[in-house]
């Protein structure tokens, strides 16, 4: 088993907002899972990062990696959209 | 008499099974219903063969501006909805000092996509207070209006720009919990508070930098009148919408106010997030909380352009790439033969084109014909396949082809029906007036009662209606409406339940200028009355009659 939470599964799911978003699934040490929801723009820096369009390419990724690359993004931290 | 509804089928609101006979209206209430009731003078409206009910409360909606210029909040009246909760997402046009209008501006336009005309001419601003906000929208309102006054602009008034770069001090809470005060005071249903939303230049709405102190001494004060705590939680992860249901339930049990929280919607990527806040909402309202989850009734459309990359080509790299190219780049690869076969490739793999097939043209073409119909049937028509003729759209008109793949979330009509019936769950959340420029909010209502009523039998008639209805009216505190009752307000829907439903989203342009939204109009709806008005009919249409009134206040007791 990882010692670091990584990234289990990625889907494009519907935003309630109208808009197509990426839902990540983090698998934790002891098997804690956690979703992620990131809207267009967020994924789009997660995908620049793998040089792909590719949701399967996240798989495995360790969450703190993506977590870091999102962090370096500008306007980062107002995580969501709008109700 | 003034009105005598003649000969419908009546459910009052109150859950019980519906009965025959006609409903009395007279100085704007319901005076009798049931049996034959004769009166000399009163107008008749036939409603043979027809449903009944009170008019339906929407407790979700961003018509505060557009109430300015429209005071029947056109579609919603004609969907049979007599009531609007205005003023939701922590945002609403009043309190708001002259010179942070611009402001509150940005973040109206950010969520609700108003045209920046529906700010600048279309009305003439000139109240800071709330009351004064009030009474500029008595001055032609046409439907009731419960408004919640928003935690954001609180904060703005009280500590300018501040609002956005630290926690209140304890005279700055002060001053907060007097404002709120005098909001409720003059009106407001409530308090609306964001952990979410985003300005214009997505930076945090002022609400989210509130700290739990701030908001604990707002609760304060909404517990001595009563009323309603409004929240938008971070709905996209589960585990921290979890612990806002705790700390709403919380402050409920804390100052005995009513919460409600939304948007709450079922999903096939995260299938067990509403079975876990449902389970938590079930445990806090059986210590006693009132923590009211509100769902919608309607499924998620997702839209769409060649313009911009949307997630939707996620899964299609080479698509996804393509949609990533500058404008010039794109309409280049587009136009290559070879590309495009890799392309059709990816999104037909062995020529299957029923992925896109459903997805239908929504607008930006100039053959008017084509909106609505679906890439299948047009790709047979052409002898191509779905995907090439998105393509071809695209092309053919500078990638500003729209197009809209229908019902792709919330659309598991068992699990969303099931949800729907759910003892604890409040029907609401249809945002109406706000995204217009995204999809259509309206209607919510007539899906219900037609798709989960008529056609799915997941609820009765009488209990979806007493849902959206006596239900909210109680959640909400509206003294003397949601019933059919004597005493209540004459707020009445009449429909034909064969046929009620919301008509095809199109596109419209009444905003003001010209401005777009997508509107849905009514189905099945034949005449809808407010405070014993009638206010729309399926035969003549709107009528001019100024007889909204402020919710809150008991019918008859504030008049426009």
């Amino acid at each position: 088993m990882s010692e670091a939470p990584f990234i289990e599964a990625a889907e494009i799911a519907p935003g309630h907002d109208g808009a197509a978003e990426l839902v990540l699934f983090v698998r934790y040490p002891g098997a804690g899972r956690q979703t992620v929801t990131l809207d267009a723009d967020a994924a789009e820096v997660l995908f620049e990062h793998t040089q792909t369009g590719d949701v399967s390419a996240l798989h495995g990724v360790p969450w703190h990696h993506l977590k870091d690359v999102l962090q370096q993004r500008p306007g980062s931290g107002a995580a969501g959209g709008n109700s | 008499m003034d009105w005598i509804i003649r000969s419908g089928r009546i459910v009052d609101g109150s859950g019980l099974p519906a009965f025959e006979g006609d409903v009395a209206l007279k100085d704007g209430k319901v005076v009798r219903l049931g049996g034959r009731i004769e009166a000399e003078g009163a107008q008749v409206f036939d409603a043979t063969g027809c449903i009944v009910a009170p008019g339906f409360i929407d407790p979700h909606t961003h018509f505060d501006v557009q109430l300015l210029w429209d005071g029947q909040a056109r579609p919603a009246l004609e969907h049979g909805v007599t009531t609007i909760v205005p003023g939701n997402c922590s945002l609403s046009l009043a309190p708001l000092k002259a010179g942070d209008r611009q402001r509150v501006v940005g973040m109206f336009q950010q969520i609700e996509e108003m045209p920046d005309a529906a700010f600048d001419g279309a009305f003439e601003w000139r109240w800071e207070s709330f009351d004064g906000y009030l009474a500029a929208l008595k001055e032609s309102l046409s439907i009731n209006v419960a408004p919640l006054v928003g935690h954001s602009v609180i904060r703005l008034w009280v500590m300018g720009a501040a609002a956005t770069e630290r926690a209140a001090t304890a005279e700055e809470l002060a001053a907060m919990q007097d404002l709120l005060a005098q909001c409720l005071e003059a009106g407001a249903v409530g308090l609306s508070t964001s952990f979410v939303d985003v300005d214009e230049s997505l930076m945090p709405v002022p609400s989210r930098y509130a700290h739990l102190e701030e908001l604990d001494a707002l609760a304060a004060v909404l517990g001595r009148y009563g009323r309603m705590l409004q929240v938008v939680p971070e709905f996209y992860a589960t585990d921290i919408t979890l612990a806002r249901v705790d700390q709403l339930a919380e402050l409920s049990l804390r100052y005995g106010i009513p919460t409600t929280f939304s948007p709450l919607f079922d999903s096939a990527a995260t299938p067990d997030n509403v079975p876990r806040v449902m389970a938590r909402v079930a445990e806090q309202m059986a210590r006693g909380a009132q923590v009211w989850p509100q769902v919608q009734t309607r499924p998620i459309d997702i839209s769409f352009t060649f313009e911009v990359a949307s997630l939707l080509f996620a899964g299609l790299p080479k698509w996804y790439r393509t949609m990533r190219m500058g404008t010039e780049e794109k309409i280049a690869a587009l136009s290559d033969p070879e590309w495009v076969a890799q392309l059709l490739a990816e999104a037909e793999p062995g020529g299957n084109g029923v992925r896109w097939a459903g997805v239908q043209v929504r607008g930006g073409v100039s053959d008017a014909s084509l909106v609505g119909q679906t890439l299948g049937a047009l790709a047979e028509v052409q002898g191509t396949s779905p995907a090439q003729v998105m393509i071809d759209l695209s092309l053919q008109h500078n990638l500003e082809a729209s197009f809209i793949a229908a019902s792709l979330g919330h659309n598991d009509s068992d699990r969303v029906g099931a949800l729907l019936a759910d003892g604890n769950v409040h029907v609401g959340a249809s945002d109406a007036g706000a995204h217009i420029q995204s999809f259509a909010t309206y209607g919510d209502t007539g899906y219900l009662l037609g798709h989960f009523v008529r056609d799915r039998g997941a609820l009765s008639l009488e209990a979806a209606i007493k849902k959206i209805t006596a239900d909210t009216a109680r959640i909400w505190g509206l003294p003397g409406r949601g019933q059919l009752a004597p005493g209540f307000a004459g707020d009445v829907a009449i429909f034909d339940a064969a046929e009620i439903d919301r008509c095809a989203e199109e596109a419209c342009f009444d905003m003001p200028e010209e401005g777009m939204r997508y509107v849905r109009a009514s189905k099945g709806m034949v005449g809808v009355f407010v405070n014993g008005a009638l206010s729309w009919s399926k035969a003549s249409g709107y009528a001019d009659a100024p007889v909204g009134q402020i919710a809150t206040q008991l019918p008859g007791a504030a008049s426009a």
